[in-house]
């Protein structure tokens, strides 16, 4: 799902021009690629999710990590819900689902997790959007080093 | 562990296969400033010799080349899995027959010859240089192009750098020591190559040097060395903690004060030598020109670190609120779908009693109109009678579920009792007037179609602790001309002892079956 940097030529290239920026630079990178898609990552998980527990373990501390090369997060959180849940521990049952006709005993302990799947709310969005972002963000590089020459005029 | 996914995959272990390429790009940058140079020279002179600018166009273009050769060369040298097709790459442009390696000179040539003679100095000028030369070169290094717009990118900050460096200057040393700190915090450790390139970075710079120990080159920083006094164990203590962490800083500092205290201790001997006392004042200067540098990079460090610590410290509680803030807003939203509810419960409670009013009402104004069509017969024996009677009835039954949705909107039953009488009353001498009888006569022939009647079957629930005096207590407060049905928790005890007494008047016959361990009960028999 994700590109190799060892097969595409053009993000061999991005990574390096971003090793070699300068401390400025670099941030003025980061900077474009947090608030580029920060807000298309958030929103894409959170128009996919359809339960209060989706809601709550995957939306929370969904953002783009920055740096070489940045990083898509979610369910960052390590606040428990009141059940127990750790989203940051065990999102994989909800974005992925489980087995709902598993008992423990007489207990239906999985009954309340969405059914398997392939894709949850979170990868859904990272399919959408994995194909095109690398791409933007080596175009961010190239641009922040073109109005880094355009400033020191 | 969350969910964290890079926008590119094995990156890692492309840039450690690439370490070395990065580093030669630093020459290629070198080149390109050479070229900045020679354009700015031919910009100063009007009407320039062209064949020294092709000469040195040519030089430029040759260390270019050089440059990317020794680049290519480390590529193949690393040999990594991440980066075989660059080595693979590299093997066809570093032949120097080959064609690649041919073109790459020639163009590099023409374009470096064009850029020069048109380069004007501005910013744009520089990009387009650049791009003139490199440019070019992506496309004639086939497959080794990556490097070629790296490099690009190279020359792009180079000239950024290029026309900031005076605004920058003052700025630089105090970048680097962060950058160097930044560095330490991310790697976790001091290699001692880094420590090696910090000294060298900040000893080889003269601005550095000035700034950091107020000398104006490095001949002259060397002779403030010796003139410490220091051995060169100490003087690796030293430059440990100018470059190292926060240990190493203070075990730096340590050394420093116990030298000079030291110092000042033999300054006040009064033994000592005219001689011996300049040279002690003179490793003294020397040593509170290195503490100044020292305490400069502590000032730095320990601002760096306490940036951290406060980021470190406001991270978690950052991440606690935002959770709080999004618990609440999550508790809210569920309260005001909750309240909503009920307010929409409410409000349509409360227009089913508006409608039952209206209902009621119509059904009053009926009574009239029936007697105006029906005449004042209220006899059951004709059509005309029994639709009269039909009315009153409707008008009755209107006022009863009036009632009920007064008492369903949250009216209390107090409230919906005295209403209901109101317009029974209204009823009543509506009637009256209608049929032309006495308004006692009315009111006991409404209440015989359906108001509150003289005797009522009622239901009552009764709900008791068990014992049966409650029940019969419950039972006994009911009136005694209501009929009430009740629900009867039986009281347990004593239960036992008649079933007890029950079975020692009878006699049971048991049927056991022939295997003795699984003797099973048959139905008792009577005997």
């Amino acid at each position: 799902m994700v590109v190799s940097v060892g097969d595409d030529r053009v993000m061999q290239a991005a990574v390096l021009a971003f090793k070699a920026a300068d401390r400025a630079l670099r941030k003025d990178i980061n900077d474009a690629t947090r608030t580029t898609f920060n807000q298309p990552w958030k929103t894409g998980i959170e128009q996919r999710v359809r339960t209060p527990l989706e809601r709550r373990v995957l939306v929370p501390g969904a953002r783009i990590a920055a740096g070489n090369p940045p990083s898509f997060v979610a369910a960052s959180s390590t606040r428990a819900l009141p059940g127990g849940l750790v989203p940051a521990v065990q999102w994989p049952a909800v974005e992925f689902g489980a087995d709902r006709s598993r008992m423990k005993g007489r207990r239906h302990t999985t009954r309340q997790l969405p059914a398997r799947r392939r894709r949850g709310p979170v990868f859904e969005t990272l399919a959408d959007m994995t194909d095109r972002v690398p791409r933007l963000w080596a175009q961010l590089i190239v641009k922040a080093y073109c109005d880094a020459a355009d400033e020191s005029r | 562990m969350p969910i964290k996914i890079p926008f590119v995959a094995d990156v890692t272990d492309f840039l450690r296969g690439t370490r070395s390429v990065t580093d030669s790009l630093d020459d290629v940058a070198d080149s390109l400033d050479d070229i900045s140079t020679a354009g700015g020279d031919v910009d100063s002179q009007v009407g320039g010799d062209l064949d020294a600018v092709a000469d040195a166009a040519e030089d430029s273009a040759d260390r270019i080349r050089r440059s990317f050769r020794d680049a290519f060369d480390d590529v193949e040298a690393a040999g990594r899995t991440s980066t075989q097709r660059v080595s693979a790459d590299v093997d066809d442009v570093g032949d120097s027959g080959s064609q690649t390696l041919r073109e790459f000179n020639d163009e590099a040539k023409a374009n470096v010859a064009e850029t020069v003679t048109s380069f004007d100095g501005s910013a744009s000028s520089a990009v387009d240089a650049i791009q003139g030369t490199f440019g070019g070169l992506v496309s004639a290094l086939g497959p080794a192009g990556m490097v070629g717009a790296a490099a690009i990118g190279v020359g792009i900050g180079l000239a950024r750098n290029l026309f900031s460096k005076s605004q920058e200057a003052a700025e630089e040393f105090k970048a680097r020591v962060l950058t160097i700190f930044d560095e330490l915090r991310e790697s976790g450790d001091i290699s001692p190559e880094f420590k090696m390139d910090t000294l060298a970075g900040i000893i080889s710079d003269a601005e550095e040097l000035k700034r950091a120990f107020d000398v104006d080159n490095i001949d002259d920083f060397k002779a403030v060395l010796d003139q410490t006094g220091l051995s060169s164990r100490q003087l690796q203590t030293y430059f440990s903690g100018l470059t190292g962490d926060a240990g190493e800083l203070a075990g730096a500092q340590t050394l420093l004060t116990q030298e000079m205290r030291f110092l000042q201790s033999a300054m006040n001997d009064p033994s000592a030598t005219l001689s011996q006392q300049g040279q002690v004042r003179q490793q003294i200067t020397a040593i509170s020109t290195l503490q100044t540098a020292l305490r400069d990079q502590g000032n730095a460090y320990g601002d760096a670190r306490a940036k951290q610590e406060l980021l470190n410290d406001l991270m978690p509680k950052t991440a606690d609120a935002t959770d709080d803030n999004t618990d609440a807003t999550d508790d809210n939203t569920v309260a005001l779908v909750d309240n909503n509810e009920q307010l929409r419960i409410a409000a349509g409670l409360r227009a089913d009693a508006v409608t039952s009013e209206l209902d009621m009402r119509d059904a009053l104004d009926a009574v009239g109109q029936a007697r105006k069509d029906n005449g004042t017969s209220l006899s059951r024996n004709t059509a005309a009678g029994r639709d009269n009677l039909r009315s009153v009835q409707d008008a009755m039954k209107g006022i009863q579920q009036y009632g009920d949705a007064l008492v369903d909107s949250g009216a209390s039953s107090d409230v919906a009792t005295r209403k209901m009488k109101t317009q029974e009353d209204v009823l009543v001498k509506q009637v009256a007037k209608a049929f032309g009888i006495t308004e006692e006569k009315a009111a006991h022939f409404v209440a015989t179609l359906g108001g509150i009647p003289p005797a009522k079957k009622t239901k009552v629930t009764v709900t008791d602790d068990g014992t049966a005096k409650t029940t019969k207590d419950a039972v006994d407060k009911a009136a005694a001309d209501q009929t009430a049905t009740v629900k009867v928790s039986p009281d347990m005890a004593g239960v036992d002892k008649d079933l007890n007494d029950w079975f020692s008047r009878h006699t049971y016959k048991v049927n056991v079956e022939p295997k003795p361990t699984q003797a099973k009960l048959g139905k008792p028999v009577p005997v």
